[in-house]
């Protein structure tokens, strides 16, 4: 088999992985140093630099809100990449049908009957975690239809 | 002067908003090629008034929203003045720096960072060269301005209601003095600003009569008298629609003046008595990343140098408004196709992106904001620095056309 | 008038890929004053904003019929300098 990718889906790749490692690095940073040069602000007496502690935990709880977001939206469009540049290299022709509309639904559908048949057992961190998948996954459902219209229209 | 929250929720909420509305900032503006430089030079480079149309239509429907929100009582007086800027002559020199500097560098604050997220080289180096200026500015400049604010040294003392238009004719803020005022500020300025645009496409279609043989690409121009039935034009309309929805094609001009207008009375209403409640890039752009990075260094610039030891937060809203404006630049150019690492091929470019966006760092820390956070904010504060960064800025950026044309 | 301008070889190349606004228009600016009436400028661009709005503003400033071609990621703007 020969190697011929397309530089175009290897940066189609490259980026949202880029942006997943963005994410998560953006808020360790923010968790770790924020808090930090806060304490030593109010310990020098800088109270036009220091953030009250609400504002800053509003801060941090928002940005692992984006993180989990970004994390998830990346790796779904990862994903999506490496199926179409796989499908690329075998030589297959792909035609985006109904399946691939319905298949995020599913998905979606079976995370969301989990976490609810387990609700009792899992912890709050992890349904919240779980949660979050099926949203990504019904996003994930609405760039699909989109395509799937696209490609309907170009016949 | 009292700032009054108009709803109750949380710090998470009001983060979370910002962040949003910096996402929707990014998107729009990266689909629409949005850049206030481009708009100024499109006047002194092609003679076109499109886009400054557009821009004044932006100031325009800003001021008109903001103003009546204020003045049918929904959103206090208060929170649309408290943050007012001081006004003096910082803010002509710094928006003349800043203006020549962006021209210079290729994109105003809102261009470079979503420019940059999209892949342009040249705006990495800008921003980089920002940071830089903003230090610059920092230890070299700040102290001295600062001595003529406090002074009152072609400065005013104060900001607030001092530099609040309806105080200054009416010397009230009842919602009465601020619907006139918004009336007599806002209408001029979209009257204007759709004038020139209108002037604009006017003087295209008589070039393009006057030149041999009709100009290939000027869409739909249509015989006069001749009306198109209401059906095609529905369809036309959907089509266009659904362009925009799969992202085939770009935003166009108003479209993206309306969005963005909208996102600056979003936060203006969800950040009233919270927070600087209005669109603001600058402070983390320049001077809070730079921080930022010295962090990783154990260096903290709050403890030993000006204006960082006074003017800067460790963290507020415009942090997350200025990641989430990159990222959603990055999807928006990520989506529609358009994001690629691009090198001028010309390596002097960057050296030149490089000193502008010095120039760029030093102007806006001088005019206590950019484009976005003092020029177009202003304007929704129904201020007057506004009016006097705009004419600044045009004037940099004709010098900088004018420097550019012999480099 | 279109179909020429796709056909014809253009008389002056202007490369300005990786470059972001103003310089695309201010280059093609500059080198259309330098050229004859009837000849063809065509300026390689990778910056969508010059191809949606700024070339196409200097054409129509211009009264200048232009074309947009597309090769792979990389556009070229025809422009031709009538009298």
């Amino acid at each position: 088999m020969s190697l011929n990718v397309n530089p175009v889906y290897v940066r189609r790749l490259l980026a949202p992985i880029v942006l997943s490692l963005f994410a998560v690095g953006w808020y360790k940073f923010s968790f770790i140093y924020f808090t930090a040069s806060n304490k030593l602000a109010i310990a020098h007496g800088d109270y036009a630099v220091y953030v009250v502690p609400e504002q800053l935990q509003g801060y941090l709880t928002a940005t692992l809100w984006i993180c989990y977001f970004l994390v998830f939206a990346g790796l779904t469009v990862f994903w999506y990449n490496l199926v179409k540049i796989v499908q690329g290299l075998n030589g297959e022709t792909w035609t985006f049908g109904g399946i691939d509309v319905i298949m995020p639904v599913v998905l979606a559908v079976e995370f969301d009957t989990f976490f609810y048949l387990f609700r009792g057992i899992t912890p709050m961190d992890l349904r919240i975690i779980g949660y979050s998948i099926v949203i990504v996954f019904l996003m994930w459902f609405w760039y699909a239809l989109v395509k799937f219209v696209r490609v309907k229209e170009n016949g | 002067m009292v700032l009054e929250p108009v709803f109750s929720y949380g710090w998470p909420i009001v983060f979370g908003v910002f962040a949003l509305s910096g996402f929707i900032l990014g998107w729009s503006a990266q689909r629409g090629n949005y850049c206030f430089v481009n708009a100024m030079t499109s006047v002194f480079t092609v003679r076109s008034y499109e886009r400054f149309g557009a821009l004044l239509l932006l100031f325009g429907l800003s001021a008109l929203g903001a103003g009546l929100l204020v003045g049918t009582g929904l959103i206090p007086a208060s929170d649309q003045y408290y943050f007012n800027y001081f006004g003096g002559w910082y803010i002509l020199v710094g928006s003349i720096i800043f203006g020549f500097g962006a021209a210079l560098a290729g994109g105003c604050n809102l261009s470079m960072l979503y420019r940059a997220a999209s892949g342009y080289v040249q705006n990495w180096i800008e921003l980089f060269g920002m940071m830089i200026g903003t230090y610059i500015f920092a230890i070299a400049i700040w102290p001295f301005q600062l001595y003529t604010m406090e002074n009152g040294i072609f400065s005013t003392t104060s900001g607030g209601y001092v530099e609040y238009l309806p105080y200054l004719i009416f010397h009230n803020v009842s919602n009465l003095s601020v619907m006139i005022t918004t009336l007599i500020y806002s209408i001029p300025l979209i009257g204007l600003g759709i004038y020139l645009q209108i002037r604009t496409k006017k003087k295209w279609k008589m070039m393009s009569s006057m030149s041999k043989g009709m100009m290939p690409s000027i869409p739909k121009i249509k015989a006069m008298g001749s009306p198109v039935p209401t059906s095609i034009k529905r369809m036309e309309i959907g089509k266009e629609a659904k362009d925009l929805l799969l992202l085939k094609k770009p935003y166009g001009t108003n479209l993206t003046t309306v969005i963005l207008a909208l996102d600056m009375l979003l936060v203006f209403v969800i950040g009233a008595g919270y927070t600087f409640n209005y669109l603001v890039i600058t402070s983390s752009d320049g001077g809070r990343f730079f921080e930022y990075i010295l962090f990783l260094f154990g260096q903290h610039l709050f403890l030993t140098t000006p204006w960082f030891n006074d003017s800067l937060p460790i963290v507020d809203t415009s942090t997350l408004m200025v990641v989430m404006l990159c990222v959603g630049a990055f999807f928006s150019s990520y989506l529609g196709g358009d994001f690629k690492i691009r090198v001028p091929r010309e390596k002097k470019r960057l050296f030149i992106g490089f000193v502008g966006g010095i120039l760029v760092g030093i102007g806006v820390r001088m005019a206590l904001g950019c484009n976005v956070g003092l020029m177009w904010t202003n304007f929704a504060q129904i201020g007057y620095d506004g009016i006097i960064f705009i004419f600044g800025m045009l004037g940099g950026v004709y010098l900088a056309v004018k420097v550019q044309e012999r480099l | 008038m279109s179909e020429e301008l796709k056909t014809k070889k253009p008389d002056e190349v202007v490369d300005v890929r990786g470059e972001s606004c103003p310089i695309p228009e201010m280059t093609a600016g500059k080198k259309l004053k330098k050229m004859k009436v009837g000849q063809v400028l065509e300026i390689l661009t990778d910056h969508q904003p010059a191809v949606d709005v700024t070339l196409p503003s200097l054409a129509k400033s211009n009264g200048y019929p232009y074309t947009i071609l597309k090769e792979g990621e990389v556009y070229k703007f025809r422009i031709q300098k009538v009298s």
